[in-house]
């Protein structure tokens, strides 16, 4: 092999990272992640301090007060809820990237056989006189080897058809994923602007009972044992229905990554096996003079190139390349076994890459589907917050809901 | 918002009702979506007839084929006719659905007839919860093609149930049977009409709410859609 012109291994050797697995994001650090605009701030703090005020005014024990409490209880339940939704969702995604058995995987193996039956460096020595009874010379045995070309051509054009419909594949989940994390981050958006406004409501009613303390301590008293309570309570909440969100947001782009990797893969395992086919059809007529043709795959090269367009200009430059090599190098043969290996490369770094990448999904995996577990039973208190609101039918005028 | 408020927001509307632009479009439509009803059923009513009186028609030709009908079989034929005609044209009674029906009518169905079963009661609403069930029925208008496609068992079809099914009439029926002289007089710092029409904005919103929830998936797939083709043909 060291006496491969250089010029083939050109190419850079594909090399596909497996992005590092979602950690998971502790509710303290999950608020301030998503830029809460300075207006819809101060906005909101006025909001809260309007509300304050009003509640403070009202006796402690009339049904005005009693409402104004309820909004606490309810507050944020409707950003909850719009971002718990999503949560199931994202779920269902990674453990679908995860399947094996179809799509390009499936492909691929596919692929990796009808390559194996074709590789010149199984078919021993090819340059050999091929002899019937071991005496009788008959037919050359390179001969035959280029006619199971003819033979494969169609099942290999079949395949890397289904390889760029595949790719189409991946390509339309990653869209899904953007809009899928559009919409997650206007969410968490919204989560944000609640979470700051429920921690300027817990300031403000603490400054507020304070005041109180002196003036009337049972007023106070009231407003730390509800008001205050269940704004404390709902800051949780929202602080761990915002973790379960960022997590799933990075999960998701994860998957991305990896999508983006394996198109990469599926690229150039076309690439490498149309550049083989062709050395191929060279390298027979160099050796054997033999025309081979190989219309499927002719009918290919527009396509892939097509399919492939970063990768396609190189197929192009190759192809001239391999022309020169194998119609003037004294070892054509070992031309060919190197555009099969390339072929290998390909495929065991896609192998290597979907064993890893595999690993770092199901550590994910495993984080989001806890964090969600856990999270449930926040969820489940939003849920009963926001029935309760629904029973009464009073457009409530002091809602509490982000921007 | 005050009644001067909705008096000036009902006059801007039936100002854009008669002028001729095209934000006005979606609420002209208000006025004439009863009448389109009628003038649908009326049609309805007039193909009935007709089909009648065709199969009549034809019977009759029929047996006078075989055997001769005679002065009093014509006779017969134009009695049969008028008897259906006028049997078609009378019955079947319209008749708006009751709230009991409406618990079981299918989930496709439901928001015509809530719509008309709320069109039936607007006798007995007060003057400013009208505008809301113009609100209302044209909400609901946009919701009938949203659950053509809906599973009638999944979590969303059970919501939009529960509100115009079940909560909608429960509210309007618990109006109706305060009665009429209470319901002006304030009760807790508020009169029975304005918790009414209160409650109604509130499910006129929540059936907004359930309109852009329905629409989500159709939204995404749009924009993925979109992103896909994006980055398949433009990066």
């Amino acid at each position: 092999m060291a006496t491969t012109p250089e010029t083939l291994n050109e190419e850079p050797g594909l090399v596909l990272t497996p992005p590092d697995p979602v950690p998971t994001v502790a509710p303290a650090k999950a608020a301030g992640l998503v830029p809460v605009d300075a207006g819809v701030k101060s906005q909101l703090e006025e909001r809260v301090s309007g509300f304050v005020t009003d509640l403070v005014a009202q006796d402690v024990n009339s049904p005005e007060f009693g409402k104004r409490v309820d909004a606490i209880t309810a507050m944020g339940a409707k950003e909850i809820r719009e971002a718990a939704g999503q949560s199931n969702r994202f779920l269902d995604r990674p453990v679908k990237a995860m399947d094996q058995e179809t799509g390009v995987g499936k492909d691929l193996a596919e692929l990796r056989r009808v390559v194996e039956d074709l590789d010149p460096g199984k078919k021993g020595n090819l340059t050999a006189p091929q002899k019937l009874f071991g005496i009788i010379p008959f037919g050359g045995k390179m001969r035959n080897y280029f006619d199971g070309y003819k033979s494969s051509q169609t099942h290999i054009a079949q395949i890397l058809k289904s390889l760029g419909s595949g790719k189409d594949e991946l390509l339309m989940d990653n869209a899904a994923i953007d809009t899928e994390r559009a919409n997650l981050w206007a969410a968490m958006g919204r989560l944000e602007q609640m979470i700051h406004l429920s921690k300027t409501m817990d300031a403000k009613l603490e400054d507020v009972a304070n005041d109180l303390d002196h003036t009337d301590p049972a007023k106070a008293k009231a407003i730390r044992e509800t008001a205050l309570f269940y704004t404390r309570q709902r800051t949780q909440d929202l602080l761990t229905q915002m973790a379960v969100t960022v997590q799933g947001y990075l999960a998701l782009d994860l998957v991305k990554k990896n999508n983006v990797e394996l198109v990469k893969g599926v690229d150039r395992a076309s690439t490498t096996t149309v550049s083989a086919l062709r050395t191929a059809v060279t390298v027979a007529q160099a050796l054997t003079n033999q025309k081979l043709v190989l219309e499927q795959i002719t009918a290919l090269n527009t396509t892939t190139a097509n399919i492939i367009d970063s990768t396609g200009k190189l197929l192009k430059s190759q192809t001239a390349q391999i022309h020169e090599q194998a119609a003037s190098a004294t070892i054509p043969l070992e031309t060919l076994q190197r555009a099969f290996q390339n072929i290998y490369d390909t495929m065991d770094a896609i192998d290597v890459f979907k064993l890893k990448a595999l690993d770092s999904m199901k550590v994910t995996v495993g984080a989001l589907s806890n964090e969600v577990d856990k999270s449930r039973g926040y969820i489940a208190r939003a849920e009963g917050a926001t029935q309760g609101q629904l029973g009464g039918p009073s457009a409530s005028p002091f809602k509490l809901e982000a921007m | 918002m005050s009644e001067v408020d909705d008096a000036i927001a009902s006059a801007r509307a039936s100002w854009s009702r008669i002028s001729d632009d095209r934000t006005g479009a979606v609420i002209a439509r208000v006025p004439s979506r009863g009448r389109a009803r009628q003038t649908q059923a009326i049609g309805k009513r007039l193909t009935r007839i007709a089909v009648a009186d065709v199969s009549i028609l034809i019977a009759a030709m029929v047996i006078g084929w075989i055997v001769p009908l005679g002065i009093g079989g014509a006779m017969l034929v134009m009695a049969l006719l008028v008897a259906a005609t006028v049997l078609f044209a009378v019955w079947p009674a319209e008749r708006a659905p009751t709230p009991e029906r409406l618990a079981a009518v299918d989930i496709r169905a439901l928001p015509a007839q809530t719509e008309r079963w709320l069109e039936a009661q607007r006798p007995a609403l007060p003057a400013p919860a009208m505008t809301l069930v113009d609100k209302i029925g044209l909400r609901l208008e946009t919701l009938t093609p949203q659950l053509a496609t809906l599973d009638a068992n999944t979590q969303e079809a059970v919501d939009v149930r529960k509100l115009i099914g079940e909560q909608l009439p429960a509210f309007v029926k618990d109006y109706e049977k305060v009665p009429a002289s209470l319901r002006t007089t304030p009760r807790n710092g508020r009169t029975p009409d304005a918790e009414l029409v209160d409650g109604l904005k509130l499910i006129e919103q929540e059936i907004g709410e359930m309109t852009a929830r329905l629409a989500q998936s159709d939204l995404d797939n749009l924009s993925t859609r979109g992103r896909f083709l994006e980055m398949k043909y433009k990066e």
